[in-house]
């Protein structure tokens, strides 16, 4: 049976679990289950002939036998790796916000929730693009996640770092989904990272939507340091006011097989987005990210830099789209991707799509693959660095270029030692 | 032993012949001066000491204080004690200079059987040299010779030719597209450094740089091969007569 199949049997299941358990005010989060359990009945799970899906194969999620989890105690865990000391810490276990891990002190004007409390329903279902696979298959299934609500004037005092913790006793399907909403002229940071504790394969289908607000600036850290046998999709949509300025950053850094979406609608005047990135896959890992910036306003402004470092039989894929629309004039709109492959197996797949309807508009985009630049390998050599400690030395500035872009100290100084961990295996 | 003994050397880049058969013996405490036009060989000759891939050796050997210098990989050439200034030094953005002299410069001293250096040190090494070839601090911090000028990277080698104290030292036209005063700064620098226990080799295009830094043998690469060698002298008959006289 295929995994939409068995998913589809899950529906009333799903839908019975969730009208039991969760408030829902006006119906809108059964009306939402509704329509996508339809939808991803139609859709299913893509496959390679789909032009988004060409070079991200993922029919082996059918080979696997999933379960929907139940909630799970866990007694022990280690997150000292991943935590970042100076900021209010959300810990979520198998869906639940976890008050013994958690360790957080907000202030006025930020609240958080789990999903199913949220008093702003409307904001779940309303950027996200069901005609997404996995979307449609997050919002018909998903029972758990978190609610973000930032009030207007709000000045953050430290980032706000979610870390989701899955247990992996046995191959289980965490649908998580996650509301981010700023209100006008506040300052947020978040940095969001998942783990998993357990042998089994966990597959983690994310969605995000994340709204902000006018004259706010908003920052997001996607840290993915998974397990071995992690696999992980997530979509994250944002929708930006005017003046406002988002900042992602997707530090992808391990975990057999990822999949990010970024797609951001610039709905007013004047916004700023920048979108960085690494991947560094090595092994047979995959690490695949799709962005799209949808310039859907005028004199907005984008930047998008992705790296990859590419090793092993790993593969590596870029798509990033730029769309600007006929009324958005004077729209700025750059995108880069540079890739280092380390050996003749690793693959790297990255494409730029353009569709521009405006006619005043400043686009470039650029996108380079190859070896590391042999004259500075010799170079280095030449004064008695070996090899593996000139490529490290390379690669580390290579990437150094987005890592520079973290603006969190502390995360910056974890990330980079990940990734010098990582590189110079 | 000599430091460097070159015998009958023939490398080919990509299936063409560039070195037709060279010799070439180095002793410590001797500063030999290379001259040759264009595309006579010398950078290629640095190149293959050096240890650079592109470079297909077909005869001759080379020994350096005895050992066979041509099986060696190039980090290990220079952690020997072989040390070539590029003709065109690279830029390499993101890696700070302080890094890489630093990696460098304990990397040697392992090999050597020393301790790495520790940070207040290696800082207090660095200042001086960099006082040697009057470079400024800031210089430290940027990324290897990004964005520096001709006339800086050539000090930044002859920087890096300090802090690693090779055997041998290779300048392959380090004077070339210097000013005078610049000119000056590196040949001070080198002349501070040397020493009876190591040795130059000083390819240059010109007899200017040779007014600065004395060589007791000056050799003529001409297609390939020394065509002639002599005492400093030579450089000037050179100079007056050209590469003509030497066909
Ligand atoms: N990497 C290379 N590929 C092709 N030809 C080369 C390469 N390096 C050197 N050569 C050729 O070898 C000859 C000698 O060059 P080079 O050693 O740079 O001369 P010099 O330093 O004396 O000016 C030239 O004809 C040059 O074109
Ligand atoms: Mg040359």
């Amino acid at each position: 049976m295929e995994l939409k199949d068995k998913l589809y049997d899950m529906k009333a299941g799903a839908l019975d679990f969730f009208n039991q358990n969760f408030q829902d005010k006006d119906g809108i989060f059964s009306k939402l289950k509704i329509s996508a359990i339809e939808k991803f009945a139609t859709l299913g799970i893509p496959n390679i002939k789909q032009e988004d899906w060409k070079y991200t194969n993922v029919a082996f999620l059918n080979r696997l036998d999933f379960k929907y989890p139940e909630s799970k105690i866990i007694s022990n865990l280690d997150i000292d790796a991943h935590k970042i000391n100076d900021s209010n810490l959300i810990v979520i276990v198998n869906g639940e916000i976890s008050e013994q891990f958690s360790d957080f002190n907000l202030q006025d004007g930020i609240e958080i929730c789990s999903i199913i409390d949220t008093e702003h329903p409307d904001l779940v279902g309303k950027i996200a693009n069901l005609e997404h696979h996995f979307t449609a298959m997050n919002s018909a299934l998903f029972s758990s996640g978190i609610c973000i609500k930032i009030n207007d004037n709000v000045e953050s005092e430290k980032p706000i770092q979610l870390i989701f913790v899955n247990s992996a006793e046995e191959n289980y399907i965490h649908n998580y989904r996650k509301i981010i909403s700023v209100g006008n002229n506040s300052n947020v940071k978040i940095i969001e990272s998942h783990i998993s504790v357990g042998d089994a394969v966990s597959f983690n289908n994310n969605v995000g939507e994340i709204y902000v607000g006018k004259n706010s600036n908003f920052e997001i850290n996607f840290v993915q340091n998974h397990f071995s046998n992690d696999v992980t999709i997530a979509s994250n949509y944002i929708n930006q006011d005017r003046d406002s300025v988002f900042t992602s950053l997707t530090l992808g850094l391990s975990g057999k097989f990822s999949r990010n979406y970024l797609g951001a609608v610039l709905d007013g005047e004047n916004c700023t987005t920048n979108y960085y990135g690494i991947f560094i896959p090595n092994g047979s890992e995959l690490m695949d990210n799709h962005t799209l910036v949808n310039h859907a306003k005028p004199h907005c402004y984008s930047n998008e830099n992705y790296r990859g470092v590419i090793g092993d039989k790993a593969i590596g894929v870029f798509n990033g789209k730029i769309y600007v629309a006929k009324d958005a004039q004077k729209t700025n709109a750059y995108q880069s991707n540079k890739n280092v492959l380390l050996s003749d197996t690793a693959v790297i797949n990255t494409k730029p799509e353009l569709e521009i309807y405006a006619d005043d508009v400043k686009c470039s985009h650029g996108a380079t693959s190859g070896n590391l630049d042999a004259d500075s390998m010799f170079y280095l050599r030449a004064r008695g660095i070996d090899y593996n400690t000139a490529q490290t030395l390379l690669l580390n500035a290579f990437v150094g270029e987005i890592t520079e872009k973290i603006s969190i100290e502390e995360l910056k100084q974890k990330v980079e030692l990940m990734i010098l961990d990582k590189l110079s295996k | 032993m000599s430091l460097l003994e070159i015998k009958n050397l023939k490398a080919n880049v990509e299936g063409n012949e560039i070195l037709h058969g060279l010799n070439l013996t180095v002793n410590k405490g001797e500063i030999h001066a290379i001259m040759g036009p264009n595309g006579s060989g010398k950078s290629t000759l640095a190149s293959v000491l050096a240890g650079k891939s592109d470079y297909e050796i077909t005869e001759g050997e080379v020994l350096f204080n005895g050992k066979g210098l041509l099986d060696m990989d190039p980090e290990i050439r220079a952690r020997e004690g072989l040390f070539l200034a590029f003709q065109y030094p690279v830029e390499i953005p993101g890696v700070s200079n302080a890094n890489f002299i630093k990696t460098a410069v304990n990397e040697i001293r392992k090999h050597r059987g020393l301790e790495a250096l520790d940070a207040m040190d290696f800082l207090q090494m660095m200042r001086e040299k960099a006082n040697l070839v009057e470079m400024d601090k800031s210089f430290l911090t940027r990324s290897v010779n990004e964005g520096f000028s001709g006339g800086e990277k050539k000090r930044n080698e002859i920087f890096q030719l300090a802090m690693l104290e090779p055997q041998l030292a290779i300048l392959d036209e380090t004077d070339s597209g210097l000013d005078i005063d610049a000119l000056r700064i590196v040949a001070n620098g080198v002349n501070k450094l040397k020493n009876e226990n190591n040795a130059f080799v000083v390819i240059t295009h010109y007899q200017r740089l040779l007014n600065h830094i004395v060589p007791d043998f000056v050799h003529i690469l001409y297609n390939g091969k020394i065509v002639k060698s002599g005492g400093k002298e030579l450089a000037f008959e050179l100079e007056e007569k050209g590469y003509d006289w030497i066909k």
